[in-house]
């Protein structure tokens, strides 16, 4: 009887720390996976310092947090030549924070690089980079009879030549405000409205005014400055116009970052103020406010 | 159409084969329940110390040759004996805890004999125990539970009484989330599916936001029948499963009252006659406190509000009549994942219920007429920082009438109703192909159920529920089959088989756990409306006196179920798809009752999951998702309840177990950076993106509480009090409820909750 009671006892206990001890579980909610991290950027073979955002995917960046745990090379494939980046922790206006690499070593048109994210504990992500060949710069063409009695529209042009593939092409401007002062930069961009001109060429024409007038309320703006922004990418870069956030989060689509997120391209930014454009709108201006 | 031929040429040809036995019957010769000019005793059984109905007594009519006749009565104390021969019977009444009451009636060709009896109750009761043990968790008659107020109130809740909220997740195939949102999923089906009546009357959402309460305490209810599936042609609109419950009636011999408090709840009712003996009201009024006195008992804040207001007036009318109005009102608000940094999505919910409902014995006929109709308004609202960002209005009017009469010897249940819902819904950008409507949508249909029997064991009941629906739904034809076999006189087999559909459908976005918002709308896929096929067989058996052992196995098909689309990256604005669904699994369930000892252990195995008819759910880094596992499907569940009551002490234990919750993990988080011209990284904007796991890949650790509570019963200055003093969560278990991938933290179930609850009673 004393032994049945004992065994039972046993048994008892045995349940006892399974249900109540034994069972204390782990909890884990990341997937272990070998994608490290994800990183967003561009070389710019027309820039003397080169940033790329690069976040740890396991991570949560906070405005308080320290050096990211990852080292940043870029290998220059054809001369073997390496460099390592240095990184900046950027804190942005929406209470965000993010890192961003940079290096001032040269980047060349034409070139392939390897970059590479390498973890303390050697897992990396990384991804070939193939810069465009350069490219002319582009022709920009004013209508120089801002005071035509013709009807608008009357149009600018840009003529564009060798550009692999057109990323960015934009134009900025200021405009003076209802107050007096200075606006924000105002982006105006056009790369969707580009059509071919005949072998390696492409071509845009445009009213400027129009386009700026239909944009803001005041019926007469101002322009105080424009500049030109024009991107050439390599054949590889994605329409990011087209793609949406699932497609984006597709790593075929946006093609090779190597155990880990993003894209990283190869680019040409060219970038020019556009006086003549300015001169033009000036003009335009004062027949909108002689009309009124 | 084509997959319905099936069922409607079974259900044809089982009611034609039916039809042709019983036919075939009336040639035979002894028996009497066959004969033309058969006679008919009915009635309702009451508690004669306070006029309130008894469900599950039985009347059994024994002729001159000692064969009895029986039958048990409903949830308004109805019972119906036909099909007899002409003759001198004795009528025995009988409920355990109440003195049999026998009477000598003489019984004419064709008459119609109605005669209620009032019981009264045995100076030598066994109390609440024993009949709870006649209706306990043991016993499941092909999904079929009954429970009444005591056996609610043997699970431990945190309050002076207990609640049907938490006696039904004591149940294996009832799956909770956690212990906040009040959703309860049954055997796969969603609490959308779930139908829920009071009185007749439909409840859109009557578990609170605490999910140890509902608008049913164990106080107020009759009693509950829980379909945990294969319900009959009687219920419709729902595909899952059906929890109907009647409300007792208030005290039509005195007045009565009672007031309790605990840390969760306050609440007082009361009752008695307004004219004695033919017309009472019950009515009660409950408010959470949980709210202030969680820093207390939690230390930490639980920002949760809920209350419910419920009047129920009772009219005994005449021999022949009993009417009855009842009105609910139940709110609810809070945030299930709120913290001290961040108040969370807060929702809130309400239900108003008003109705009436009849029961009446025509003098002329020997039927049971039941008449129901009324209102049921659901509001629901998702909001953040006080701006409303979903809202959702449900309101049903219905009617329907329901008739209880023998149609050759046989029990014949038929009826018709007519629903109007009107439907409004404001849901953002939740949902694509769902933004702002106002629908109503108006249906109407009628059912038939026959109780029939085939030699002395075997009962079947075959039933067809037709609704009609305007363009562009279509009309609802659900053939229904019960079968009862008794094997010998303490072992039984149960099954039923059943085609369900679903117009109005309930939509919660599955995607996150901390969401309790239910948008109601109609098919809102193309129209389509939700169907189910069930099928189980049980089986029960008593070992001696004291042991009950039931067993089921179940399988459902679910097609055109409306899921969120689903992808690798977190985003809150999604499209509906639709989803075909599996589920299968079985209960078993062992109850013990000795004396004043009762015990009941429960284990459920499940396994649902829903596959994609149109080939992908969404997209998983490019590959489609085809199939998965939904986030309430817990495999394995454990539910063991032990009760003692000795002198004036009673004290329970319950401990749960259930294997892990699905859940989707995480990959990581980034900020994409969108290169649609050559920002400056630096400067550029930056879009948080969470990236998961292929959706509910992984498991929940498994959850398992204790709750223990001990009740004193004491007299203090003349005036009956209890009180109640346990622990919900007894080892303080950190069960997780789910995590939050977007603020990177586990939302935890409740800590050990200590509770006092004191309950003062008059007279």
């Amino acid at each position: 009887m004393r032994a049945t009671f004992r065994k039972c006892l046993q048994a008892a206990c045995l349940a006892g720390s399974l249900i109540f001890g034994g069972c204390a579980e782990t909890f884990d909610p990341f997937q272990e996976s070998e994608r490290y991290f994800s990183i967003y950027g561009y070389l710019d073979a027309a820039a003397d310092t080169q940033f790329v955002a690069v976040t740890a995917l396991r991570k949560v960046v906070t405005p308080g947090a320290g050096p990211i745990d990852a080292v940043v090379t870029l290998e220059d494939l054809e001369t073997g030549q390496t460099a390592t980046w240095r990184d900046s922790l950027f804190r942005f206006s929406n209470g965000g924070a993010g890192h961003v690499f940079w290096s001032k070593e040269p980047v060349r048109p034409g070139r392939r690089y390897l970059f590479t994210v390498t973890r303390s504990d050697g897992a990396s992500s990384a991804t070939t980079v193939r810069t465009p060949a350069a490219f002319p710069d582009p022709e920009l063409r004013t209508n120089l009879i801002p005071f035509s009695p013709l009807p608008p529209p009357r149009l600018q042009n840009i003529g564009l030549r060798g550009i692999e593939k057109l990323v960015d092409l934009r134009i900025v401007y200021t405009l003076r405000t209802a107050e007096g002062g200075v606006s924000e930069p105002v982006t105006l961009s056009y790369v969707d409205q580009v059509r071919p001109g005949g072998e390696d060429r492409l071509g845009l024409s445009f009213d400027a005014y129009g386009d700026l007038a239909a944009l803001f309320p005041d019926p007469c703006p101002q322009a105080l400055s424009a500049t030109v922004i024009v991107g050439g990418g390599s054949s590889d870069w994605p329409d990011f116009f087209r793609l949406d956030d699932e497609m984006l989060a597709n790593p075929d689509l946006t093609d090779g970052v190597r155990n880990g997120m993003g894209f990283l391209g190869g680019a040409i930014r060219w970038e020019r103020p556009w006086g003549g454009l300015v001169a033009l709108l000036s003009g335009r201006r004062s027949q909108c406010q002689s009309r009124r | 159409m084509m997959t319905r031929l099936p069922w409607v040429f079974a259900a044809a040809g089982l009611l034609w084969a039916l039809g042709a036995e019983t036919a075939q019957g009336q040639g035979l010769p002894v028996s009497p329940d066959r004969r033309d000019n058969a006679a008919v005793v009915r009635g309702v059984i009451t508690d004669a110390s306070n006029g309130l109905p008894l469900p599950g007594a039985h009347a059994a009519l024994l002729d001159s040759a000692g064969t009895a006749r029986g039958s048990a009565a409903n949830q308004d104390g109805f019972y119906l004996i036909a099909g007899l021969a002409p003759g001198v019977y004795r009528l025995q009444a009988s409920f355990i805890g109440f003195d049999a009451r026998t009477d000598t009636l003489i019984v004419e060709a064709g008459a119609i004999v109605t005669r209620h009896i009032a019981l009264t109750p045995a100076p030598t009761a066994l109390g609440e125990v024993v009949i709870a043990a006649e209706s306990g968790a043991g016993r499941m008659r092909g999904g079929l539970q009954t429970v009444r107020s005591a056996g609610i109130r043997r699970i431990p809740a945190p309050d002076a009484g207990g609640d049907l909220a938490s006696w039904l997740q004591s149940l294996p195939g009832v799956v909770a989330l956690g212990d906040r949102g009040g959703q309860l999923f049954v055997r796969g089906g969603t609490p959308a599916q779930n139908l829920v009546l009071m009185d007749g009357l439909t409840v859109w959402q009557p578990f609170h936001i605490v999910g140890f309460f509902s608008a049913f305490p164990h106080d107020l209810v009759s009693t509950a029948d829980f379909y945990a599936g294969g319900f009959g042609a009687r219920y419709s609109g729902r595909i899952s499963s059906v929890v109907d419950v009647t409300m007792r009636d208030g005290n039509a011999q005195r007045f009565a009252g009672a007031a309790s408090v605990s840390p969760f709840l306050a609440s007082m009712r009361a009752e008695g006659p307004l004219r004695k003996e033919s017309l009472s009201f019950l009515g009660s009024v409950r408010l959470s406190v949980i709210e202030r006195a969680a820093p207390v008992f939690l230390g930490q804040s639980l920002p949760l509000r809920f209350g419910d207001a419920f009047l129920k007036l009772t009219s005994s009318g005449g021999a022949q009549s009993r009417c009855s109005l009842s009105a609910l009102h139940t709110f609810d608000r809070g945030a299930i994942d709120a913290d001290e940094k961040d108040p969370g999505d807060i929702f809130r919910w309400s239900n108003t219920v008003a109705g009436g409902r009849c029961i009446a014995f025509p003098a002329n006929t020997s039927s049971m007429l039941e008449l129901v109709g009324g209102m049921s308004y659901f509001n629901n609202v998702a909001e953040q920082s006080r701006h409303p960002e979903r809202a959702s209005d449900a309101l049903e009017i219905q009617t329907k009438i329901n008739l209880t009469t023998p149609w050759r010897g046989k029990p014949l249940r038929a009826g018709a109703f007519a629903r109007a819902n009107w439907l409004k819904y404001a849901l953002g950008e939740q949902f694509q192909n769902l933004r702002a409507n106002d629908d109503l949508l108006i249906g109407a249909g009628a059912y038939a159920e026959l109780e029939t029997a085939i030699g002395e064991n075997l009962s079947i009941t075959p039933g067809l529920s037709v609704t009609l629906y305007p363009r562009p739904y279509k009309p609802a034809l659900e053939p229904r089959l019960r079968i009862s076999w008794r094997q010998r006189p303490h072992r039984a087999f149960h099954g039923a088989l059943g085609l369900y559909r679903q117009t109005v459908a309930g939509i919660n976005d599955e995607r996150d756990a901390g969401s309790v918002f239910t948008a109601w709308v109609p098919a809102p896929v193309h129209g389509a409306q939700a169907q189910a096929a069930h099928a189980l067989i049980g089986w029960e058996r008593r070992i001696g006196a004291a042991l009950r052992l039931a067993a089921e196995g179940y399988y459902k098909r679910l097609r055109d179920i409306p899921v969120p689309i689903l992808s690798a990256i977190a985003r809150f604005t999604t499209p509906l798809t639709l989803a075909d669904g599996r589920v299968y699994g079985a209960d078993i369930r062992l109850e013990f009752q000795r004396g004043a000892l009762y015990g009941y252990a429960g284990y459920g195995l499940a396994n649902a999951s829903y596959r994609a008819p149109d080939g992908s759910f969404g997209t998983w880094f490019g590959e489609t998702i085809a199939r998965y596992s939904p986030p309430h499907d817990r495999q394995n569940q454990i539910s063991v309840v032990i009760g003692l009551e000795r002198r004036k002490f009673a004290a329970s234990l319950r401990w749960q177990f259930g294997s892990g919750l699905p859940f989707t993990r995480v990959l990581g988080f980034d900020d994409v950076i969108s290169l649609r011209t050559l920002v400056d990284v630096r400067e550029a904007a930056r879009r948080p993106r969470v990236l998961f796991e292929r959706p509910w890949n992984g498991r929940l650790p498994t959850y398992h509480r204790l709750d223990l509570s001990l009740e004193r019963r004491f007299e203090a200055m003349g005036i009956p009090l209890s009180m109640q003093a346990g622990a919900i969560n007894a080892y303080d278990r950190t069960n997780l409820f789910y995590f939050d991938a977007f603020r990177v933290r586990r939302v935890d179930q409740l800590p050990i909750v200590p509770f006092i609850a004191l309950q003062a009673e008059w007279p």
